[in-house]
């Protein structure tokens, strides 16, 4: 497994599948763009005494414990010496899209799962490259040569085992999987390598005496659905690498199902005001971002969390879509007076808007309408626009935090 | 150049534009720091291309040995251009233009 020649490439059906993961891509950016920090440890996502998390630690903080979502304090504790970097996410949306650029040199059938991060579907390129481990190799040198990134590359006949093998073999790795032997490539692995199976499954399965792939390629479908219910069924056919879900470009991708914004607070607090303030940045955010998808929606979700950790959601649905911030924050601050945090101090506070419908969908107008809906358009008009032109915090609301 | 460079940076540079040492590095530790200090900065247009050329930070000349990488931000519809670089004495710099302000920042250092 893993070095092959032509024969590599299978007969239809059979399809080719590469998923590409840059190896600790913000701050392999922040590297290229400070060289002095290669081989030190680096923690992008800010100041090391603020409150928020690690967006990505390269490999030299990975040594130390340190992974992405981690607290940065926690972080700092662990390695103090790591230079803590706020992320530049400017710098990485223009490598992002410089690396998609390439995909797209080799083919159209390129599925962004994140700006760093995607799958390609290779199938029949048999006339381009004698072997879809050359074709990965030749991508892996572009990369490295126009960006002086490096990237993971798995090579496998469907998503999820082509994920699978590029996470095992990071960094600047490159693993094909052979089709003819997935079944015993997948038997000794741990379940929780399998996509989706987390700590909690992870945990159930072991109850059931179930610590490898290869004791869940033993259980039947029936068994795994009676204990786990469709989720059962899934893990059944990723345990026998069978997955049939299409490479989907970008252009075939379903639209985004949500918008959302969520913050932090520097310190937890009970504060309403303060509450109230941030659901106003949040709903503002969220309409701004709205108008520009041309989008409206029908269902808001508050978001918090208490500073015990505990997290609650509480949404509302409207038989007409929005895409009005007063809407949204008035929403917003009805469904967290319902929720009431009990007491205790609030960390987070999100909100996000689904079921979202195209704007220029007719709405029914309302039979007590006085003008006020038309004239809060027309000032959210010409906020739009001066945004357009300055940029976003052009204008704030006074009460905004 | 060296009129334009006497008249961005007065008397304190050099008219062949020696670079300046950095006196606030008294140990030999590298020094990282996120800043957002307004800066003069004398660029170049060549092959189509703005570059910065040298720059005035804490009172001293640095000059441009090597971009080690350029992105641009959008606000609004103008840009903020960033330039990753670094200077002839091996410290590193990051830069930002404001294209709507004609404002250069200099956001980040690493000085050794």
């Amino acid at each position: 497994m893993g070095r092959v020649s032509r024969a590599d490439w299978p007969a239809a059906p059979g399809r080719v599948i590469l998923h590409i993961d840059m190896d600790a891509f913000f701050a392999a950016v922040e590297e290229k763009l400070l060289p002095p920090l290669v081989g030190k440890p680096v923690v992008v996502g800010g100041d090391k005494s603020a409150r928020g998390v690690a967006t990505t630690a390269n490999y030299a903080a990975r040594e130390f414990g340190i992974h992405s979502a981690m607290p940065l304090r926690k972080a700092a504790r662990l390695c103090p010496d790591a230079y803590f970097i706020t992320a530049s996410f400017g710098a990485y949306e223009y490598y992002s899209n410089r690396l998609f650029e390439i995909f797209n040199r080799y083919t159209p059938m390129v599925e962004p799962t994140s700006v760093d991060e995607a799958f390609i579907e290779v199938t029949g390129m048999q006339r381009h490259f004698t072997s879809p481990s050359d074709l990965a190799r030749q991508l892996k040198n572009d990369v490295l040569n126009t960006l002086g990134l490096t990237c993971s590359v798995g090579i496998a006949p469907n998503k999820i085992l082509a994920k699978m093998a590029s996470s095992q073999h990071k960094p600047d790795g490159l693993f094909q999987v052979d089709p003819d032997r997935i079944l015993e490539w997948l038997a000794p692995q741990p379940v929780g390598h399998l996509w989706g199976v987390g700590a909690q499954t992870e945990k159930a399965l072991a109850k059931l005496g179930i610590q490898t792939i290869g004791d869940l390629q033993a259980l039947s479908a029936d068994a795994l659905r009676r204990r786990f219910g469709k989720w059962g069924r899934v893990m059944h056919n990723m345990a026998r690498g069978v997955d049939v879900t299409p490479v989907l470009a970008r252009h075939e991708r379903p639209r985004e199902k949500s918008i959302g914004h969520e913050h932090t607070f520097d310190q937890d607090t009970d504060d309403p005001l303060l509450w109230n303030a941030t659901l106003l940045a949040l709903a503002d955010r969220v309409g701004r971002r709205l108008r520009q998808a041309g989008l409206k929606g029908r269902t808001i979700t508050l978001k918090y969390r208490t500073d015990d950790f505990q997290t609650k959601t509480h949404a509302d649905s409207f038989s007409d879509a929005t895409d009005s911030e007063q809407m949204i924050f008035g929403t917003a601050c009805r469904l967290l007076e319902d929720l009431s945090p009990g007491g205790r101090k609030v960390r987070l506070l999100g909100i996000s808007i689904s079921k979202l419908t195209r704007a220029d969908q007719p709405a029914q107008a309302s039979l007590f309408d006085d003008g006020a809906v038309a004239r809060r358009g027309s000032v959210t008009k010409v906020v739009d626009q001066i945004r357009d032109r300055y940029g976003f915090d052009a204008m704030r609301r006074l009460a905004a935090r | 150049m060296v009129s334009v460079q006497q008249q961005m940076f007065g008397v304190d540079v050099t008219h062949d534009g020696e670079i300046h040492s950095m006196p606030e590095q008294a140990d030999n530790s590298a020094m990282y720091q996120e800043l957002n200090e307004c800066i003069d900065v004398l660029v170049l247009f060549e092959g189509g291309r703005v570059q910065p050329h040298r720059f005035r930070w804490k009172g001293h000349v640095h000059r441009v040995s090597q971009i080690t990488g350029n992105w641009n931000t959008d606000k609004g519809v103008f840009k903020l251009r960033h330039f990753a670089l670094m200077d002839e004495d091996a410290n590193f710099f990051q830069l930002a233009y404001d294209e709507r302000k004609t404002q250069w920042k200099v956001t980040r250092v690493w000085v050794e």
